[in-house]
């Protein structure tokens, strides 16, 4: 057991090293480093809440950064594996396909944490200036605790995309095909919400098939509402969105969620033909 | 060889020009077309799409209108106020906690025309349904019905529960008193300023609600005849002088200040200043 965690942190830290060394994911960082900073440009475009649409450019950028991650670093990462052979050395060490799978999820995990919380430690810094430099009516209220609490609902969302390409990844080979898969996958995931609720108000005025709506839920299941865990309304305002234990659902429902994409997704490594 | 090279050389040249002068006559035949703002999507395209950029993007359709406005001459006029009407409604509809829409939407909308009023105070509903403690929106919903609707009932609804908010001017409770009364409610009016009264700390002012206090029970008083006599006649009496002296001993000599209109079935109580 010991040997086996060893082994993932290993490999966790050589996809950590490979990443930082990378100048893609350096020049990603700086990018949404300097989109951040026009934030301040784009609060020039509201007159009265400028608290609210600064805070909500820095966390979308936030997003976009994170997604541009997970869409063109991590899925290449894990196909650049196969498509190169590194993946038969590192099988050839004592290490299980299913460790192998954990490593390159904990050590892509690490680098979307750091970047996020780069980018969250300047969005933050960001807004507290800008609360500073106005008068408090355009922006009367900055909850930190709902800053943070805004902050993990995107790690936890993008961690939980990141299970998903893991899965796809085991799944389908190259990299094309796998980013097309989530690319699928994600837009799905945020289209599904909608039409759900525009097809259960129309059955429930004009009545319609049962049968449809239990399709849709058993659909939402697997294409999960990841904007559940979108809070950036809370950051200017005292009171949370909602209660704790709904909070703490919604976040064990996602996170329960990954953790079975990435069970299936260790099973798919398991069955694979790597030859 | 050499040759050839400056033949591609001369090519290139001669397509950055024809670029230059080609973008430079499109650009100049912009500056003279008439603008026109584009029409905006149905909103459940826009939430199928954006999820966690749900913010951002409502925000920019936002600042694509005032940029849009913005860029009219000061003095002409809006053509297509109702685009702005659906812009504004998606707007609200993905993002209604943003404030800027609300300011500018009552700005724009209500001077158009009756359609664009009502539908502004939709948008403005839901404003408050966001914002329920925020009095500058039940403020705008009660200006739209006194100004351009002239239903001062609801208006001094709206301006009474504006009244009640934080921060706002304690005149809008007397504002809503005068336009119940003035609305044919003289009951609901007197019993608004004695509220007002009640709560006032100001011994100036209060003496001030005092004297209209003493004017809206005159009122009252002829108010509550007329009800006798439409409940034993069937019907409304033709002028006030058929109250006396039967249901009242004398109609009631009122201040400078006020007048009693009578246009059957109604009883208004107005300031001589107004009709």
């Amino acid at each position: 057991m010991t040997a086996n965690l060893t082994n993932i942190l290993s490999l966790a830290r050589i996809i950590f090293l490979d990443g930082i060394r990378r100048y893609a994911l350096l020049g990603l960082l700086l990018l949404s480093l300097f989109s951040e900073a026009m934030g301040l440009f784009f609060m020039d475009f509201v007159s009265h809440d400028v608290g609210r649409a600064s805070s909500d450019f820095l966390f979308s950028i936030m997003w976009l950064g994170g997604m541009l991650f997970l869409l063109f670093h991590a899925v290449q990462v894990i196909a650049w594996d196969e498509e190169r052979g590194v993946i038969y050395s590192i099988l050839s060490r004592p290490l299980s396909r299913s460790a192998y799978v954990i490593g390159v999820f904990v050590g892509l995990a690490v680098l979307l944490t750091l970047l996020l919380l780069s980018l969250g430690l300047v969005a933050y810094l960001t807004l507290n200036w800008i609360q500073d430099a106005l008068d408090p009516i355009y922006f009367p209220v900055f909850s930190s605790s709902h800053f943070i609490l805004t902050w993990l609902g995107i790690v936890v969302a993008q961690l939980t995309i990141l299970s998903v390409i893991m899965l796809f990844s085991g799944l389908v080979r190259g990299g094309f095909p796998v980013l097309l898969l989530s690319l699928a996958y994600y837009a799905i995931c945020t289209g599904l919400p909608t039409v759900r609720e525009s097809i259960e108000s129309e059955t429930a005025t004009n009545g319609g098939n049962e049968s449809t709506l239990i399709f849709l839920k058993l659909l939402s299941s697997i294409f999960p509402d990841l904007t559940r865990l979108d809070y950036k309304n809370s950051v200017l305002s005292d009171m949370l969105p909602l209660s704790v234990t709904e909070i703490s659902t919604d976040f064990s429902i996602v996170s329960l969620y990954a953790i079975i994409m990435m069970t299936f997704a260790c099973m798919a490594y398991v069955r694979r033909d790597l030859q | 060889m050499n040759h050839s090279r400056e033949v591609k050389a001369l090519i290139v040249f001669a397509a950055i020009i024809a670029y230059a002068l080609l973008f430079n006559h499109y650009d100049n035949l912009q500056k003279n077309r008439v603008r026109q703002l584009s029409p905006v999507m149905p909103e459940i395209i826009y939430k199928s799409a954006l999820g966690f950029l749900e913010q951002i993007g409502a925000e920019s359709l936002f600042i694509k209108t005032k940029v849009f406005f913005g860029g009219l001459e000061p003095s002409a006029p809006i053509d297509n106020p109702r685009t702005y009407a659906d812009y504004y409604k998606v707007i609200v509809s993905l993002h209604p906690e943003f404030m800027d829409t609300y300011h500018f939407s009552e700005s724009i909308l209500p001077w158009t025309g009756e359609e664009l009023t009502r539908l502004n105070n939709q948008i403005l509903i839901r404003g408050v349904e966001t914002h329920p403690d925020y009095f500058m929106l039940y403020f705008y919903l009660g200006f739209n019905h006194f100004y351009f609707l002239k239903n001062y009932k609801k208006a001094a609804t709206y301006f009474w529960q504006a009244s009640e908010k934080k921060d706002a001017p304690s005149w809008l409770g007397h504002l809503a008193a005068t336009l119940s009364a003035q609305g044919g409610d003289i009951i609901g009016g007197l019993l608004l300023l004695r509220a007002m009264e009640h709560s006032e700390t100001s011994e100036q002012i209060k003496k001030r609600y005092q004297s209209e206090i003493v004017e809206y029970k005159k009122a009252v008083t002829v108010q509550q005849a007329m009800n006798a006599f439409v409940s034993r006649n069937q019907r409304f009496p033709a002028t006030l002088d058929e109250l006396t002296p039967e249901f009242l001993p004398a109609l009631p000599v009122f201040s400078d200040e006020f007048k009693l209109i009578y246009a059957p079935p109604e009883l208004r109580m107005v300031r001589n200043s107004e009709q």
